[in-house]
C-alpha cells in the first residue's frame, strides 16, 4: 500500500516532470526557431529595404542624366534655329546696306524640300546631309567644349566625322530640315525650320527634342 | 525498492532541475537580445530608404525643370513665329498694303495667312491708336499676336498721343506650349482655369 502510493506519486512526479521536460524542450525549440524566423525576417527586410532604394536611386540617377541631356539637347536645338535666323537677318542687313533687293534672304539654307542638313554654329555653315539622308553625330571640342564639326569633316559625304585633334563625337545628333509653306499666292515666302536633336541614353533608349519655327521673308528680297 | 525510487526521483529532479535552470539562463539571455537584429535592420532600412527618396526627389525636380526648359522653347518659338508673321504682313507693303488697322486708316485686312492657315483679324479703333489681334497654331502651339498702331509714342506699352504724324507700331506676341483651345475660349477671351503646366513666353517688337 505504502509502496503503491509512493509508486503512484513518483509516477505522478515523473508525469509532471516529463510534461515539464517536454514543454521545456518545446519552449527551447520554439525559442530557437524564433531566432531563425527573426533572422529570416531581418534578412528579407534588409534585402527589400536595400534593393528597393537602390533601384530607386539607379532610376533617379538615370533620370537626372536624362534631365541634363534634355537640357543640353534643347539648347543645341535652339542654337541651330538661332543660327539660321541670324544668317537670314544678316541677309536683311545686306539688303538694307546695299540699298537694293539683291540678296535672297533664305539663300544659305541648303535644302528647302524637307531633306536633312547640318548646321555648324561655329562658322554658320550649313551643309546637306546627302549620304543616306542622315547627319553625322554632332561633335564636341575637348579643349573649349564647343559643339560643332571639325573643319575637315565633309558632311554631305559622311555619316561620321571621326575623332580628329580635339574633336570627338558627342552623344547628340542634330538634324535640321526646312520646308516652304505656301503663303497666299506666294509659295516660298514662309519656311518652317525644324530642328531635331537626338541622343541615346545609357539604357539604350533614343530620345529627342524637336523645336520648330517659321521664318518669313518679311523684307522684299531678290526672290520675288 | 523504496530507496531506489526516491533516488531516481532525486536524480530526475537533479537532472531536470539543472535543465530548467539552464533553460532559464538561456531564456533570459534571449529576452535581452530579442529584436536587436530587427531594430538594426529597420534602422538601416529607414536610413537607406530616406537617402533613396531624397535622391528621387532631386531627380524628379530636375526632370520637371528640364521639361519646363524644353516646353518654354516651344512657347518661345511659337511667340517668335507669331511676331514674324505680323512683321511679314505689316512690312511687306508690296504684297499686303494696309494690313493692320490704324486709327485713321482705311479698311484693314480681315484675315492673315500664316502657317498655311487663314486667321481672322479682329480690329478695334480708338482716337489715337488701333489694335489688331489674331491667333494661330504654328506646329500645334498657340500664339496670339496683338498689333498696336499708335500715332505718337509708346509709354509702357500704352499709346501716348503725339500730334507729330508718325505712326509707331508695337507687335506683342504671346506663345504657349499648348493649343489655343487650352488657353482661350472660342470668343478669344482667356479661360478662367488653365492647365498648370501651360507656359507662356512673349516677344515684343517696336518700330
Amino acid at each position: 500500500m505504502k509502496y503503491k502510493r509512493l509508486a503512484s506519486s513518483v509516477a505522478r512526479i515523473e508525469k509532471q516532470r516529463s510534461f515539464h521536460f517536454l514543454s521545456a524542450r518545446r519552449y527551447l525549440l520554439h525559442a530557437r526557431a524564433f531566432t531563425l524566423v527573426e533572422t529570416l525576417v531581418a534578412i528579407s527586410l534588409l534585402t527589400i529595404a536595400i534593393v528597393a532604394p537602390m533601384a530607386l536611386t539607379t532610376q533617379s540617377l538615370s533620370s537626372a542624366h536624362y534631365a541634363k541631356d534634355q537640357m543640353t539637347a534643347s539648347h543645341l536645338a535652339q542654337e541651330a534655329i538661332e543660327t539660321i535666323r541670324h544668317v537670314r537677318d544678316g541677309n536683311i542687313l545686306k539688303i538694307s546696306q546695299s540699298g537694293g533687293a539683291s540678296v535672297n534672304l533664305l539663300q544659305d539654307i541648303p535644302k528647302t524640300d524637307g531633306s536633312p542638313f547640318a548646321v555648324n554654329t561655329l562658322d554658320d555653315t550649313m551643309m546637306a546631309c546627302t549620304l543616306n539622308n542622315k547627319c553625322p553625330p554632332l561633335q564636341m571640342n575637348k579643349s573649349n567644349h564647343l559643339y560643332g564639326y571639325h573643319s575637315g569633316c565633309n558632311i554631305p559625304t559622311t555619316n561620321d566625322c571621326g575623332a580628329v585633334g580635339d574633336w570627338a563625337n558627342s552623344i547628340f545628333t542634330r538634324t535640321v530640315t526646312a520646308r516652304f509653306i505656301p503663303n497666299g499666292s506666294y509659295a516660298e515666302n514662309e519656311v518652317r525650320i525644324e530642328v531635331t536633336v537626338e541622343w541615346k541614353t545609357a539604357g539604350g533608349l533614343t530620345r529627342d527634342v524637336v523645336i520648330s519655327e517659321n521664318l518669313y521673308r518679311w523684307v522684299k528680297d531678290s526672290a520675288i | 525498492m523504496k530507496q531506489s525510487l526516491v533516488n531516481s526521483y532525486k536524480f530526475l529532479e537533479k537532472m531536470f532541475g539543472d535543465l530548467t535552470f539552464s533553460l532559464k539562463t538561456k531564456n533570459s539571455k534571449l529576452k535581452t537580445e530579442r529584436g536587436f537584429t530587427l531594430l538594426l535592420a529597420s534602422l538601416v532600412a529607414s536610413v537607406v530608404l530616406a537617402l533613396g527618396l531624397a535622391i528621387f526627389g532631386i531627380a524628379q525636380k530636375q526632370i520637371t525643370l528640364s521639361t519646363i526648359a524644353r516646353d518654354s522653347q516651344f512657347a518661345f518659338y511659337a511667340a517668335d513665329t507669331g511676331a514674324e508673321c505680323a512683321l511679314y504682313w505689316d512690312i511687306r507693303d508690296d504684297i499686303n498694303p494696309n494690313t493692320f488697322a490704324t486709327s485713321s486708316g482705311s479698311m484693314p485686312i480681315a484675315a492673315v495667312s500664316c502657317n498655311n492657315t487663314a486667321s481672322a483679324v479682329t480690329s478695334s479703333k480708338f482716337a489715337d491708336y488701333a489694335i489688331s489681334e489674331f491667333q494661330f497654331e504654328p506646329n500645334g502651339y498657340c500664339t496670339k499676336v496683338r498689333i498696336t498702331k499708335c500715332r505718337g509714342n509708346f509709354n509702357n506699352g500704352a499709346c501716348a498721343p503725339d500730334p507729330a504724324p508718325i505712326i509707331r507700331t508695337l507687335v506683342h506676341a504671346d506663345g504657349y506650349n499648348v493649343r489655343c483651345s487650352a488657353i482661350f475660349e472660342v470668343d478669344g477671351t482667356p479661360k478662367s482655369t488653365v492647365d498648370p503646366r501651360a507656359l507662356q513666353r512673349s516677344v515684343e517688337l517696336r518700330y
